[in-house]
C-alpha cells in the first residue's frame, strides 16, 4: 500500500529536503522504505497474533510430551503400526529419560571439517569451480598445538565440469557442486579423524550438519549409489576404527518428535493419514451422524492432530530439557536411511545452553552407551567453548569459508594469470555489467 | 712539536693527554680553553704550565683562572641529586663545563731547533687548538737545562705538577738587580739562599750578603712550620773557601760553631753625614738635625762624629754656638747619635788589621763571597747603618775600578760582577730613603759599575717605584696584600692573569718567577734544599767516604789529567 | 604427535604449508625470530616465528636481506589473524586456555615493527639507511652482542631514533641504551659517553636528558 507521493510531499518541504539529503546521491537506487512500511506494520500485527497462538500450541505439546513419558511404549507401538504422511521417529529410549551430560574425558581430540565453494559461473572467464575444505583438529587436555588448516581444490577438467548421470550429460550446477562438497567434507572428516587416531589421539569426529543425505532422494540411481557408496565406505572405516562420529545441526527445524505427539493426538487407534476420516474427501461414504461425531472431534475446524502444527522439536525440547541435558535417542525414519544399513542414523536433542541442537549419530554409536555419552559430553563442552555453537565446527567454517571478497580475488587472479599467459579472456556481458554499472 | 699519524688517519700529538681545546680569546686578554670532560677541574691549578698546539706554533701558556659554566639555566636551577652520579658525569663537559683561562707567554714555531728559541707571543692559536700538559722537553726548551754546555742554567724548582726542573739563566740573573719577595714565613730566605747558591756555584757574580738574621753563612733553621726545627747547611758549609764570614758579633758567630773569618769594627770616622741621613727614620731625626750634622762635618770633616759624641750634655749647646748651628737641633742630634756608642763594633779609630771595607774588598777581588753576620746586633738601626757604610764604600771602590776599566779596557781590569744582598729592603729603598741611600743609587745605575742588588723584602709596595722598575728578575712567594702584588708586577706586561696566580700560591715552597732571567713567568715548586742539592753544589760532607774519595779523584783527574 | 617422526606423521597431509614449513625448519640452523611482511626504507614489519616470540622492545635486529639491514624494534603487537574476529576474555590462565581452548592461540599473530637504522657491508656497520628496503619474507634475527657493539660504537643510532616521529622516542632510547649497555659489558664509561652525545642531540632539553639518563641507568 503505497503512500501517495503527492501527500508525502505535502507534509512540508523542509522535512522532505532533510530526508532527501540524508538519503544522498543514491536515492534513486534505494528501496522505497516508505512504500513498504505499512506492509511491515501489518506483518508485525499478524506475528503478534501468531505468537499468542503459538504459546497455546506449545503448552499443548509440552503436556502431550509429559503425558506420554510414563506410557511411551504405547506411543511407540502406535507409531510402529500407523502409517502417517509425516516422518515418524522410532522411539528407542524412554521419553522419560533426560540424561545430563557427563564430564568430558580430560584428553580428547575433536576433529571437524567444513567446506565452502566457489560455484561454477558461466558468465565468468572459466567455468571452473573450487571447493575449499577447512580442517580442524583440537586437542584438549594436552596443550598440544591444534591443527587448523584449509585446502582448496580447483575443478576445471572437462569430466569434472560435465557429469553424466542416468545417461544425461549435465553441466555441473550448484546442487551437484553442493553434493560433491558435502561428500568431500565427510570423507575428509573421516580421513582426518582416522589419521589423528593413528597418531595416537582419542578422537571424536564432528560433522557440520546432518548425516542424512536427504537431498539424494529423487536423484538418478547411479548418482545416488555413488554418493552413498562413498559415504558408507567412510562410515565403515570409522566403525571399524571404533571412532565415534556425529553430526551437529544448529537451530534444527525438524519436527520428528512433534510428529510423534501428533500421532498421539489422533483419536484413531491406528492412524492412516491417507484415510484420515476427518478430511472431507474421506467422508464421502459417511452418515451425517458420523460426520457430526467427526466434526466434533475437529480442532478449530481442522483435523484433530493439527494443534501441534507449526511447533518444532527444538521449541518443545527447550521446555523439556535443562541445560546440559539431552533428549532420548530417536531413530530417524528418513527413507534414504534404508540404504545406510548398520549406519542407520539416530538422533537426539541437546540443550547446550544457548540453544537446542540436534545431534545425529549412526546406529553403532547410538547403541554404544560410552560412545553416546562421549558425544553428548563433547558436544556440550564444544558448545560451551564456542559460546553456543561447537567451537571446532565454527573454526572449521572459518577456515573453509570463501567470502565474496575472496571470490573476487580468485577471479581476478584467474584473469591475471590468463592474461599473463596470453590466453584470450572472455567474460560475459552480464558479468561485466554486474561489475561496472555505467551511467 | 711534531705530529705522527697513528694509523687511524688522525694526527695525534706526541705530548700527553689533551686537556682541552681553545674556544675563544684574544691576544690582549688571553685565551679561554674548554676543559676536556675527562679532566678534573681540580687538577687545573693556577700557574700550571700548559702548551697550546697551534697550527704553526706551540704556545707556552700559564693557567690563570678557571670558571664553572653551564649552557642551560635549567641545569643550574635543578642540579642533579647527589646520587645521580651518572647524570653528573653525563652533564659534565656537555651541559656543564669548565672554562680555564690561559695566558700565552711564549710561542715557538713547530719543529724549530735550538737556534730558533721561544719568542714573545704575537699571535694566537686558531679555534679548537689542542691544549696539553707541558712535557719535560717543553720546559727544557724554554728554561734551558741545568748542566748544558753553556753552564749558565740553574734549576730553582719545577713547574706545578711536574718534575722537570725550571732553570734561571744565571748570567742574565747576575746582570741586573733582582728581588725576592713574599710574606713573612713563605720562605724568602730559603729562596734567597737558593739564589745565592746558584750565583756562587756558577760563579757568575761575587756576593756581599748583609745577613741580618744569620741565615746564610753557617747553619740556618729550616722553617718547617713545626716546633722541631731542623738545621740546613749555610753557604760556608756548602762552598767552604769560597765563602768568608765576617761578623759584627764574633761571640754569637762562634756560639753557633763557626769561627768568623773576620771581625767587623767600624770606626766613628768611617761614618759620613749621609750615613746618618739615611737613619733619619730610625732615629727620628728632623731635617734640621741633619743640617746640623753637615755643619759639624764642615768643620771637623771625618772626625765630625767622634767630635760630636765627645761633647757631654751641657757642652753641646755651647758647641752649637761655636759652629753656628741651631742648639736645639744639635742637642737632639747629639742625643740620638749617642745610641751608636752602644754598638760594640763601633770603635774610636781604625782597627789594627786595617779597614774592614778594604778587607771585604780584598775578599771580593779574590772572588770570595762575603757573608756579613750581625749576630745579636739585630736592630734595624744597626743593620741600616752598617749596610750603608760598607756598601757606600764598596760602591765607591767599584766606581773607581769600573772607571779604570773603561779607560784601559783591559780584560784583567774588568771588575768582578758584585751582587749585594740586603734584607728588609724597603727600609733602604722607600721613596724617601732611595734618594739618599747608596742602594737607591746602585739600583738606578744598573750594571754600569758592576754592582747590582739582590733585594729581599716582604713589603715590596714600600719600595720606590723607580727602583722596582729596575729590578730584573723577581722571585715571588705568596703575597696577599693587593698593593704588594701590584708592586711586584710593576713593569711586567700582561699581568692580569699573574695577579690571581700570585695570590693563590701555596704559602710554602711555591714561587712565581718573572723577569729578565726567565723567558716567561712561571710558577715553581721550589727546589728541595737538602742532601741532593748539597751534592749538586759540590759539597761532599754528607757523602759516604768511599764515594767522596771517588768523586774527588775524578775531579783531580779532570784537573790534572789521568796519569 | 610428538612421538611420531615428521615424515611419518599421518596428519601432515592436513597441515597448512606454513606450519609444515615451521615444523621442517625447527632445526638449530634456523635461528630467526621473524619474517618480514611489510617493508619500507625506514621501517619494517615482521611476523614473529612464534606467538609472543617477538624480540623485545628496543632490541637490535638484523634482516638477512640483500645487504643485512639493522633495525631497532619499536613496537610489538599481538592481534587476531582475522580482521572481524577479536579475542574475548575467558577468565582463565594461559595454561588453562592452552588445555581447553587451544584454537585461540592459532588465531593470534605476533608482529613487530623495527626502525631501520643502517646496514652492514663488507667493511662493517654503515649508519646510513640501506639503498633498498628489506625484501618481504626475509628472515629477521636478533643481533649478536658483537654486532650491537660494532653498530653502537657511535651515537648515530640515537640520532636515528630521535629523528623518527612515530615511535615512542624516549622510551625507545632508554630501551636501546640498556640493550647496548649490556652489549658493552655494562661499561659505565660507554653510557657516560652516549649520555654526553645525547645531551648534544637533545640540545637544551635538560629535563628530557635527565629523565632518559636516569632511567637508562636504572
Amino acid at each position: 500500500m503505497l503512500v501517495p507521493r503527492r501527500k508525502r510531499h505535502g507534509i512540508g518541504r523542509g522535512r522532505s529536503r532533510v530526508l532527501r539529503k540524508a538519503v544522498g546521491g543514491k536515492k534513486g537506487a534505494m528501496l522505497d522504505l516508505f512504500a513498504v512500511k505499512n506492509q511491515i506494520d501489518e506483518m508485525v500485527a499478524d506475528e503478534c497474533r501468531a505468537q499468542e497462538d503459538f504459546r497455546e500450541k506449545l503448552e499443548m505439546a509440552v503436556q502431550a510430551y509429559r503425558g506420554w513419558q510414563a506410557d511411551w511404549q504405547t506411543l511407540a507401538e502406535k507409531i510402529a503400526r500407523s502409517r502417517t504422511s509425516w516422518l515418524m521417529p522410532g522411539i528407542v529410549e524412554g521419553l522419560d529419560v533426560t540424561p545430563t551430560c557427563l564430564q568430558r574425558p580430560e584428553k580428547i581430540s575433536i576433529a571437524a571439517t567444513d567446506g565452502s565453494q566457489i560455484f561454477p559461473d558461466r558468465h565468468e572467464i572459466s567455468s571452473c569451480f573450487l571447493i575449499n575444505i577447512g580442517y580442524i583438529l583440537l586437542h584438549y587436555g594436552t596443550g598440544e598445538k591444534p591443527l587448523m588448516s584449509s585446502k582448496p581444490t580447483l575443478y576445471y577438467r572437462e569430466e569434472e565440469i560435465f557429469e553424466e548421470w542416468d545417461g544425461r550429460r549435465v553441466f555441473v550446477n550448484r546442487e551437484l557442486v553442493g553434493t560433491k562438497r558435502g561428500l568431500m567434507e565427510f570423507s575428509e572428516l573421516a580421513a582426518l579423524s582416522l589419521a589423528a587416531q593413528e597418531a595416537g589421539h582419542s578422537v571424536l569426529a564432528c560433522s557440520d550438519g546432518t548425516l542424512i543425505q536427504w537431498s539424494l532422494e529423487g536423484k538418478p540411481h547411479d548418482f545416488k549409489d555413488y554418493v552413498l557408496g562413498e559415504t558408507m565406505r567412510d562410515f565403515d572405516a570409522l566403525e571399524k576404527a571404533g571412532l565415534p562420529v556425529c553430526g551437529y545441526i544448529s537451530h534444527p527445524g525438524s519436527q520428528d518428535v512433534i510428529n510423534a505427539l501428533k500421532l498421539g493426538l489422533c483419536p484413531q487407534d491406528t492412524a492412516d493419514c491417507d484415510r484420515c476420516p476427518w478430511r472431507p474427501e474421506n467422508q464421502l461414504g459417511c452418515s451425517s451422524e458420523e460426520k457430526e461425531v467427526l466434526q466434533a472431534q475437529l480442532w478449530n475446524g481442522r483435523v484433530p492432530c493439527s494443534p501441534l502444527d507449526g511447533i518444532s522439536d527444538a521449541v518443545l525440547m527447550r521446555q523439556i530439557l535443562k541445560p546440559g541435558q539431552r533428549s532420548p535417542v530417536f531413530r530417524s525414519s528418513s527413507k534414504i536411511l534404508e540404504s545406510y544399513g548398520r549406519h542407520w542414523i539416530h538422533f537426539f536433542y541437546v540443550h547446550v545452553g544457548q540453544e537446542i541442537g540436534r545431534v545425529e549419530v549412526p546406529e553403532w554409536v547410538a547403541q554404544d552407551e560410552s560412545m553416546l555419552e562421549l558425544v553428548h559430553a563433547c558436544i556440550c563442552d564444544q558448545a560451551e567453548k564456542g559460546q553456543g555453537y561447537p567451537v571446532a565446527l565454527s573454526e572449521a567454517h572459518e577456515r573453509a569459508v570463501v567470502r565474496s571478497a575472496d571470490r573476487e580475488s580468485f577471479y581476478r587472479f584467474l584473469r591475471d594469470t590468463y592474461v599473463k599467459n596470453d590466453m584470450r579472456a572472455h567474460i560475459s556481458t552480464k558479468s561485466f555489467k554486474k561489475r561496472h554499472v555505467g551511467i | 712539536m711534531a705530529k705522527r699519524e697513528n694509523g687511524t688517519g688522525v694526527y695525534k700529538s706526541l705530548r700527553g693527554q689533551e686537556i682541552g681545546v681553545i674556544t675563544r680569546g684574544s691576544l690582549v686578554e688571553g685565551l679561554e680553553m674548554k676543559l676536556d670532560a675527562r679532566q678534573n677541574i681540580e687538577d687545573m691549578k693556577a700557574g700550571k704550565f700548559v702548551v697550546i698546539e697551534g697550527d704553526k706554533n706551540d704556545f707556552f701558556s700559564m693557567v690563570t683562572d678557571m670558571r664553572l659554566d653551564a649552557n642551560n639555566q635549567e641545569v643550574l636551577l635543578h642540579p642533579p641529586r647527589q646520587e645521580d652520579e651518572l647524570l653528573r658525569q653525563v652533564l659534565s663537559g656537555t651541559s656543564t663545563y669548565n672554562i680555564v683561562s690561559l695566558r700565552p707567554m711564549l710561542m715557538m714555531p713547530k719543529g724549530a731547533d735550538g737556534d730558533e728559541g721561544p719568542r714573545p707571543v704575537k699571535a694566537i692559536p686558531s679555534h679548537f687548538s689542542q691544549v696539553q700538559d707541558a712535557m719535560e722537553e717543553d720546559v727544557a726548551k724554554i728554561f734551558g737545562r741545568e748542566g748544558d754546555e753553556q753552564g749558565k742554567y740553574f734549576s730553582i724548582g719545577s713547574p706545578l705538577d711536574m718534575d722537570t726542573p725550571v732553570c734561571i739563566d744565571m748570567v742574565r740573573f747576575a746582570e741586573r738587580s733582582n728581588g725576592i719577595f713574599g710574606k713573612t714565613g713563605t720562605g724568602k730566605s730559603f729562596l734567597t739562599r737558593l739564589a745565592l747558591c746558584g750565583l756562587i756555584h756558577f760563579d757568575k757574580a761575587v756576593n756581599l750578603i748583609f745577613d741580618m738574621h744569620n741565615e746564610y753563612g753557617f747553619k740556618a733553621m729550616k722553617e718547617t712550620g713545626q716546633s722541631n726545627s731542623t738545621f740546613v747547611k749555610g753557604l760556608k758549609q756548602l762552598f767552604g773557601e769560597r765563602v768568608a764570614i765576617f761578623s759584627l758579633d764574633p761571640q754569637s758567630t762562634r756560639a753557633r760553631g763557626v769561627q768568623p773569618d773576620h771581625e767587623v769594627y767600624i770606626s766613628y770616622d768611617q761614618v759620613t753625614v749621609d750615613d746618618v741621613a739615611t737613619l733619619q727614620d730610625e732615629l727620628k731625626l728632623n731635617p734640621t738635625a741633619v743640617e746640623s750634622a753637615y755643619l759639624v762635618y764642615a768643620i771637623y770633616k771625618d772626625r765630625w762624629l767622634r767630635t760630636l759624641l765627645a761633647q757631654e750634655g751641657p757642652d753641646v749647646e755651647e758647641f752649637a754656638k761655636e759652629i753656628g748651628a741651631h742648639p736645639g737641633s744639635l742637642v737632639a742630634l747629639h742625643r740620638k747619635l749617642k745610641r751608636l756608642e752602644n754598638f760594640p763594633f763601633m770603635v774610636q779609630k781604625g782597627h789594627e788589621d786595617g779597614d774592614v771595607v778594604d778587607r771585604i774588598m780584598e775578599y771580593l777581588d779574590r772572588g770570595i763571597n762575603v757573608v756579613l753576620e750581625f749576630g745579636q746586633q739585630t736592630s734595624m738601626l744597626c743593620y741600616l747603618l752598617v749596610a750603608n757604610i760598607i756598601s757606600r764604600r764598596i760602591h765607591e771602590m767599584y766606581v773607581k775600578k769600573s772607571e779604570r776599566f773603561y779607560s784601559t779596557q783591559k780584560p784583567e781590569d774588568q771588575p768582578r760582577q758584585l751582587m749585594i744582598t740586603i734584607e728588609e729592603a724597603h727600609k733602604f729603598l722607600n721613596p724617601s730613603a732611595a734618594k739618599q741611600t747608596i742602594f737607591g743609587t746602585i739600583a738606578r745605575e744598573m750594571r754600569k759599575y758592576y754592582v747590582s742588588l739582590l733585594v729581599v723584602d716582604q713589603r715590596p709596595s714600600g719600595i720606590d717605584d723607580e727602583v722596582l722598575s729596575q729590578i730584573g728578575t723577581r722571585i715571588t712567594a705568596l703575597l696577599n696584600d693587593e698593593k704588594d702584588i701590584q708592586a711586584v708586577l710593576t713593569g711586567v706586561s700582561g699581568t692580569d692573569g699573574l695577579r690571581s696566580v700570585l695570590a693563590s700560591l701555596d704559602s710554602k715552597q711555591q714561587a712565581l718567577v718573572i723577569g729578565h732571567a726567565v723567558p716567561m713567568p712561571v710558577v715553581i715548586k721550589t727546589r728541595e734544599y737538602g742532601a741532593q742539592f748539597y751534592r749538586d753544589m759540590g759539597c761532599l760532607d754528607d757523602v759516604p767516604p768511599a764515594e767522596r774519595r771517588a768523586q774527588v779523584e775524578k775531579k783531580t783527574n779532570a784537573l790534572y789529567g789521568d796519569n | 604427535m610428538s612421538t611420531i617422526g615428521e615424515s611419518s606423521n599421518p596428519l601432515s597431509r592436513f597441515m597448512s604449508d606454513e606450519s609444515n614449513a615451521i615444523n621442517a625448519s625447527s632445526g638449530p640452523e634456523r635461528s630467526h625470530v621473524g619474517e618480514v611482511v611489510e617493508s619500507s626504507t625506514t621501517e619494517l614489519v615482521a611476523e614473529a616465528r612464534q606467538l609472543h616470540g617477538a624480540p623485545s622492545f628496543g632490541q637490535f635486529v638484523r634482516v638477512d636481506s640483500e645487504v643485512p639491514i639493522v633495525g631497532i624494534v619499536f613496537n610489538v603487537f599481538t592481534h587476531s589473524i582475522e580482521p572481524n574476529r577479536r579475542p574475548t576474555a575467558y577468565g582463565k590462565t594461559e595454561d588453562e586456555l592452552r588445555l581447553e581452548q587451544p584454537q585461540i592461540f592459532e588465531l593470534l599473530r605476533t608482529e613487530f615493527q623495527a626502525l631501520v637504522i643502517g646496514y652492514l657491508d663488507e667493511m662493517g656497520p654503515v649508519q646510513i639507511l640501506p639503498p633498498q628496503p628489506a625484501r618481504i619474507h626475509s628472515f629477521v634475527h636478533v643481533c649478536s652482542e658483537d654486532q650491537i657493539r660494532a653498530f653502537t660504537h657511535t651515537d648515530d643510532y640515537m640520532r636515528c631514533i630521535l629523528n623518527t616521529v612515530k615511535v615512542p622516542t624516549d622510551e625507545l632510547l632508554i630501551a636501546a641504551l640498556r640493550q647496548t649497555m649490556r652489549a658493552h659489558g655494562g661499561d659505565r664509561a660507554y653510557l657516560v659517553r652516549m649520555g654526553k652525545e645525547l645531551s648534544r642531540l637533545l640540545g637544551d632539553d635538560y629535563d628530557r636528558l635527565s629523565s632518559i639518563v636516569r632511567r637508562a641507568a636504572y
